[in-house]
């Protein structure tokens, strides 16, 4: 039985007594009792500071059986618009990698929050809902509107997506568009993600953008093909709908007062064989305080609107790569070459699916060249480790990596997942914004 | 194995598309289908469609209003053995995978990770998808390979 399949039948034990809770900073509000009135520290701030909150790698929510690796989990408050009704939701992941707050009903419910799906300002009476792809499958649910609440930060009025893990969204999937096709498989589950909720910090504001918003004068009005948001009306029918950018489910870090232009992510160095767990943090804005200036050090890469840039290695030219705190392990194409070649882990009946990641016989030493949109070059080394080599019991691991999509149309992938992170600081500057000395979208380290 | 079905008339000559002549669009358009699901495709996703004829095989591009490019390829006789996308939202990969959409749903389930959200790959002995991405930036191929012509790369179908 391979290790990971170990990991995933590792339930509760919640080994990491240091590192549960994926507790944020004690000054958290505690649940219905925080204050609504932001103190959105613009003041001076420490080195903790109100602008920054603990990112813990281990085990994840008890929903989770057990969890995955490298998962960075941090805590979010929401509290209805403009009141003090709050609750406060842990091990929600933190994604550079998408941008928008994504919250699974079941936990919600289970704190006890109820709000009225978002009303579609277009059509008196519907409510809107949001298909989302990802490339293994979908999410689906209503969208609401919440204060969100992050260390000291507010974002006042936020959309976020509800996924609908419980089936308390009456309207179904719609069928024959993408949800029911491009998606393949349903990801509307706390285990799909090994966490109750995804805050999406990447380089983006909007998950959609003008695409969403303008769809309604495209050829063939809005549909599959530039849409993801649907009205349901009272019948609980869902059809596509254009929906403003500032209605849109939008990374909550643009709508904090002052430190809104980016995040940076902080994980410490671990060893190579890895460790139970990890503490980090996760720091708003980017230029805003004392705290978090942009490195002189660090390298600049600008990406495109999508948020990549591009990776060399092993001679392939990579022109869609990205960083992404929401991978658990650098997922890159394999060489082409005998020489170059990492040894994928052979596919077992125990564990069916064990090619998803590289298994060499002992370490490799690797080099991958990134260049942002700026030019700005960088090299970055990194190991891959044989994934059954590795201790059970080790959620944050440094050296896993797995095979990626070698061949795609116009331009392949390096997928920089936590692993990148251990070690490093690395700002994710949002689209347009001006944050230290460089403007946005960019990526830096 | 219950894929690859040809059509009657499915010898009618590649190069008729070439023209851009508008054939009867079937009910269904799909991997493995003939050059007439190409132009479904085309009209289910309210997109142009130019056709080219390689030494091999030919290329059909079609451009959606948004911005999604899908390319599909088909053997001389027409039966079309691969497809590619690129695009910020997928395209309906049901409409372009036909009967192979059953292969993909239940690949898909099975390698879903939790941490692994931006790519999908699997190897089937007769179905092959490539598939990555995230929302504005989704890009994939997918192909039969027992339909691939001799002498054809897939990995240079871009």
């Amino acid at each position: 039985m391979s290790a990971y399949v170990r990991w995933l039948a590792l339930l509760s034990l919640c080994v990491l007594a240091g590192c549960g809770g994926g507790g944020g900073s004690s000054s958290d509000p505690s649940n219905s009792s925080g204050s609504s009135t932001s103190s959105s520290s613009s003041g001076v701030s420490s080195s903790s500071g109100s602008n920054v909150v603990t990112v813990t790698v281990n085990a994840g929510p008890a929903a989770a059986q057990g969890g995955t690796i490298n998962i960075p989990y941090i805590s979010v408050t929401l509290c209805q618009p403009g009141t003090s009704t709050c609750t406060t939701i842990n091990d929600v992941l933190v994604d550079t990698g998408s941008s928008g707050l994504r919250m699974m009903a079941s936990a919600l419910q289970a704190a006890g929050l109820t709000q009225a799906d978002l009303a579609d300002p277009n059509n008196a009476g519907n409510t809107l809902a949001e298909c989302v792809p990802f490339a293994d499958g979908y999410t689906w649910g209503p969208l609401m509107s919440a204060d969100v609440k992050i260390g000291g930060e507010v974002a006042p009025g936020v959309t976020v997506n509800i996924i609908d893990d419980n089936g308390s969204f009456a309207p179904a999937v719609p069928n024959n568009d993408h949800c029911a096709t491009h998606g393949a498989t349903s990801l509307n589950s706390v285990t799909a993600f090994a966490a109750n909720g995804v805050l999406g910090v990447g380089v983006l504001d909007q998950d959609c953008g003008s695409s969403c918003a303008e769809c309604a004068s495209a050829v063939g009005g809005c549909n599959a093909d530039n849409d993801i948001y649907y009205s349901c009306n009272t019948s609980n029918t869902c059809g596509f709908t254009p929906l403003a950018p500032t209605l849109q489910v939008r990374n909550p870090v643009a709508l904090f007062a002052v430190d809104n232009n980016g995040v940076i992510v902080t994980l410490p160095a671990i060893p190579a064989a890895g460790q139970v767990g990890a503490s980090g943090s996760l720091t708003f804005g980017i230029g805003t305080q004392a705290n978090n200036a942009l490195s002189s050090a660090a390298v600049v890469l600008t990406t495109d609107g999508a948020g990549n840039f591009t990776t060399t290695y092993n001679s392939q030219t990579l022109s869609s790569s990205f960083i992404d705190s929401g991978s658990n392990a650098l997922y890159f194409p394999n060489g082409t070459t005998p020489e170059t070649m990492i040894t994928v882990c052979p596919d077992t009946q125990s564990d069916p699916n064990a090619s998803d990641f590289y298994c060499p016989a002992s370490p490799v030493s690797e080099t991958a060249i990134n260049r942002g949109q700026n030019g700005t070059m960088s090299t970055v080394p990194f190991e891959i480790t044989n994934v059954n080599s590795l201790n059970a019991n080790f959620y944050a691991t440094p050296t896993i990596g797995g095979p990626a999509t070698p061949a795609a149309m116009l331009g392949s992938s390096f997928d920089w997942g936590l692993p990148f992170f251990y070690g490093k600081s690395v700002y994710v500057a949002i689209d347009g914004m001006t944050a230290g000395s460089a403007i946005g979208p960019y990526n830096a380290y | 194995m219950k894929f690859h079905h040809p059509r009657p008339g499915f010898t009618r000559c590649t190069f008729s598309l070439l023209g851009l002549l508008v054939l009867q669009a079937p009910a269904m358009a799909h991997l493995g289908g003939d050059a007439d699901s190409v132009a479904a495709d085309r009209d289910a996703m309210h997109a142009q469609l130019s056709s080219t004829p390689m030494q091999l095989y030919s290329l059909h591009e079609i451009d959606t209003p948004s911005g999604t490019v899908v390319h599909e390829y088909s053997t001389r006789p027409g039966t079309v053995f691969a497809v590619t996308w690129q695009g910020q939202l997928p395209p309906d990969l049901a409409q372009l995978f036909g009967n192979y959409y059953k292969q993909y749903q239940d690949a898909a389930a099975a390698h879903s990770r939790p941490g692994m959200h931006r790519q999908l790959n699997f190897a089937n002995p007769d179905f092959v998808v490539e598939s990555t991405g995230r929302l504005r930036s989704f890009r994939g191929k997918a192909y039969v390979p027992s339909l691939v012509p001799a002498g054809v790369s897939v990995a240079e179908l871009q």
